[in-house]
């Protein structure tokens, strides 16, 4: 009797289904929380990844809470029965619904003035998506489909909601493993970008003195949404959600009328929609599913994205140094690779180092907004061409 | 399309060639309406300075005497050297501050 009880203990316990895997990933997880907690790597993204890391890896009984079954959210017309609380965090990624309202957040919550006053910096936003495609031809040369590599690429954007946006629709089953890598790169964005920074820049470069931005008007600020959610909506459809929600949440913030909506997704919206998305992702990272020959190929291509981007708005940056008459800091080059405002803060913190007196975060912020739609272009492309 | 490295290599140039071109058509879009807004600004300017034109002799020379009638001293020649920090002394007359509204 006795014994039947410690058995029946063992195995609904889940100590019965515990596995080396779950053991590496809970040390992962372990780490990841060290990350964000003692070091401060984007903790709003890192710390609840990390946690739904942790949850998903200890070992789970039949009907855990914390298991994610792809199976229960396959398809949004067949059956549909998620199970357990995180089955629902998952079905809100899959289904398309969290990105596009992440989106509206970050609209709501980026001001487009750096941009507008210095509208070059769009063409920075576009080299620094570089990344995508070295990474997309590294991959498909490793054996990937062509759809995957190209939503493998896309981690190259350094922006987490279109890569989970195209992961669905080009490789839904790499979705996991997608997504975690974006997310983990971009709250290390820290650590990647700047040995790159410093490689391809010079002291003299890395200590030039940007001019105060000029001020833009209403207007303008009004009517950029507007126009460029007409332009790339009409030129690529597939990615219209992304963009519409991004530019819909600046033209609240712009509008000046509708203060308690543009807050309302600035802050409450976005916040809640990240507590899921970032849960979901973490929770995705589970031993059977992640520990795997492709996922290892996809953390590795990952890196090379990300810093294939950042060497590219770099690049691009040095280029401007030059024809500019040594007044574009090629610095603000690499904030191009989207994570707002990760990579912009970067900008400013390794160009400080070289010259105490220079604030480039603002000039930064113009690149770093080009690279959400740059990367929601590149996006657009790969769904239309490939997602047929 | 072809699933082989080709139609990748395809692809990857195809696709940033696009989208250097959507986003130097929205920057050319940005320059656009700076120019509208810079030519709607100078036209409210030109309002602006034919109204401040017409009212200004009757309002700025009046604050002006304010600051002078109460007579800021330097007690020496202010002479600037990149070398040391400069410090100016400044001393009201009759040891009062001007009220705030001559600031």
């Amino acid at each position: 009797m006795a014994t039947e009880i410690i058995r029946g203990f063992r195995e609904f316990s889940g100590l019965y289904n515990f596995t080396w895997g779950n053991a590496v990933m809970l040390v992962v997880a372990c780490i990841l929380m060290y990350l964000a907690i003692a070091k401060g790597f984007e903790p709003m993204l890192l710390l609840p990844i990390a946690f739904g890391c942790f949850l998903a890896n200890i070992p789970a009984a039949k009907g855990s809470f914390y298991t994610i079954n792809p199976a229960y959210v396959r398809d949004l017309t067949g059956t549909v029965k998620p199970t357990a609380l995180l089955d629902y965090f998952y079905f809100l990624v899959k289904s398309e619904i969290l990105p596009p309202l992440i989106f509206l957040g970050i609209g709501a919550m980026t001001d487009f003035g750096p941009l507008l006053a210095n509208p070059v910096s769009l063409l920075l936003g576009a080299s620094a998506q570089i990344g995508i495609f070295i990474a997309m031809i590294i991959a498909k040369s490793l054996g990937f489909t062509l759809g995957q590599a190209g939503a493998i690429g896309i981690i190259g954007g350094a922006d987490g909601p279109t890569a989970i946006f195209t992961a669905t629709k080009l490789a839904p089953d790499l979705l996991g493993p997608i997504a975690v890598a974006a997310y983990t790169y971009m709250s290390l964005v820290p650590l990647i970008q700047p040995p790159i920074m410093r490689l391809l820049s010079t002291h003299e470069m890395r200590s030039t003195v940007m001019q105060q931005l000029r001020p833009v008007g209403k207007l303008e600020r009004i009517l950029f949404p507007i126009v460029t959610t007409f332009v790339i909506g009409i030129l690529l459809p597939p990615v219209a959600p992304l963009v519409g929600m991004l530019m819909l949440g600046n033209l609240l913030r712009e509008s000046g009328v509708v203060d308690r909506l543009s807050n309302t997704a600035a802050n409450e919206l976005i916040n809640i929609c990240t507590i899921f998305l970032s849960v979901a992702v973490g929770a995705s990272m589970n031993a059977q599913s992640f520990l795997n020959l492709k996922t290892i190929y996809i953390i590795g291509l990952g890196v090379v994205a990300f810093a294939g981007s950042t060497a590219g708005g770099m690049l691009l940056g040095d280029l401007m140094w030059v024809l500019s008459g040594h007044r574009i800091n090629p610095l603000i080059g690499s904030a191009g690779v989207s994570a707002v405002p990760m990579a912009a803060r970067v900008s400013q913190k390794v160009g400080q180092k070289d010259n105490p007196a220079n604030f480039l975060l603002m000039h930064a912020m113009g690149p770093n907004v080009a690279g959400v739609i740059g990367t929601a272009v590149a996006a657009g492309i790969m769904i239309s061409m490939l997602g047929r | 399309m072809p699933d082989t490295i080709g139609s990748a290599l395809w692809l990857s140039l195809t696709d940033m060639l696009v989208v250097f071109a959507v986003l130097a058509f929205l920057m050319a879009i940005c320059y656009a309406m700076r120019f509208c807004d810079r030519s709607k600004s100078d036209a409210d300017c030109a309002v602006d300075t034919k109204v401040t034109a017409s009212e200004a002799p009757q309002q700025v020379p009046a604050a002006v005497p304010a600051v002078t009638e109460q007579a800021v001293a330097v007690s020496q020649p202010v002479s600037v050297s990149s070398a040391s920090p400069v410090v100016v002394t400044i001393t009201w007359q009759n040891g009062n501050r001007p009220a705030s509204k001559a600031s």
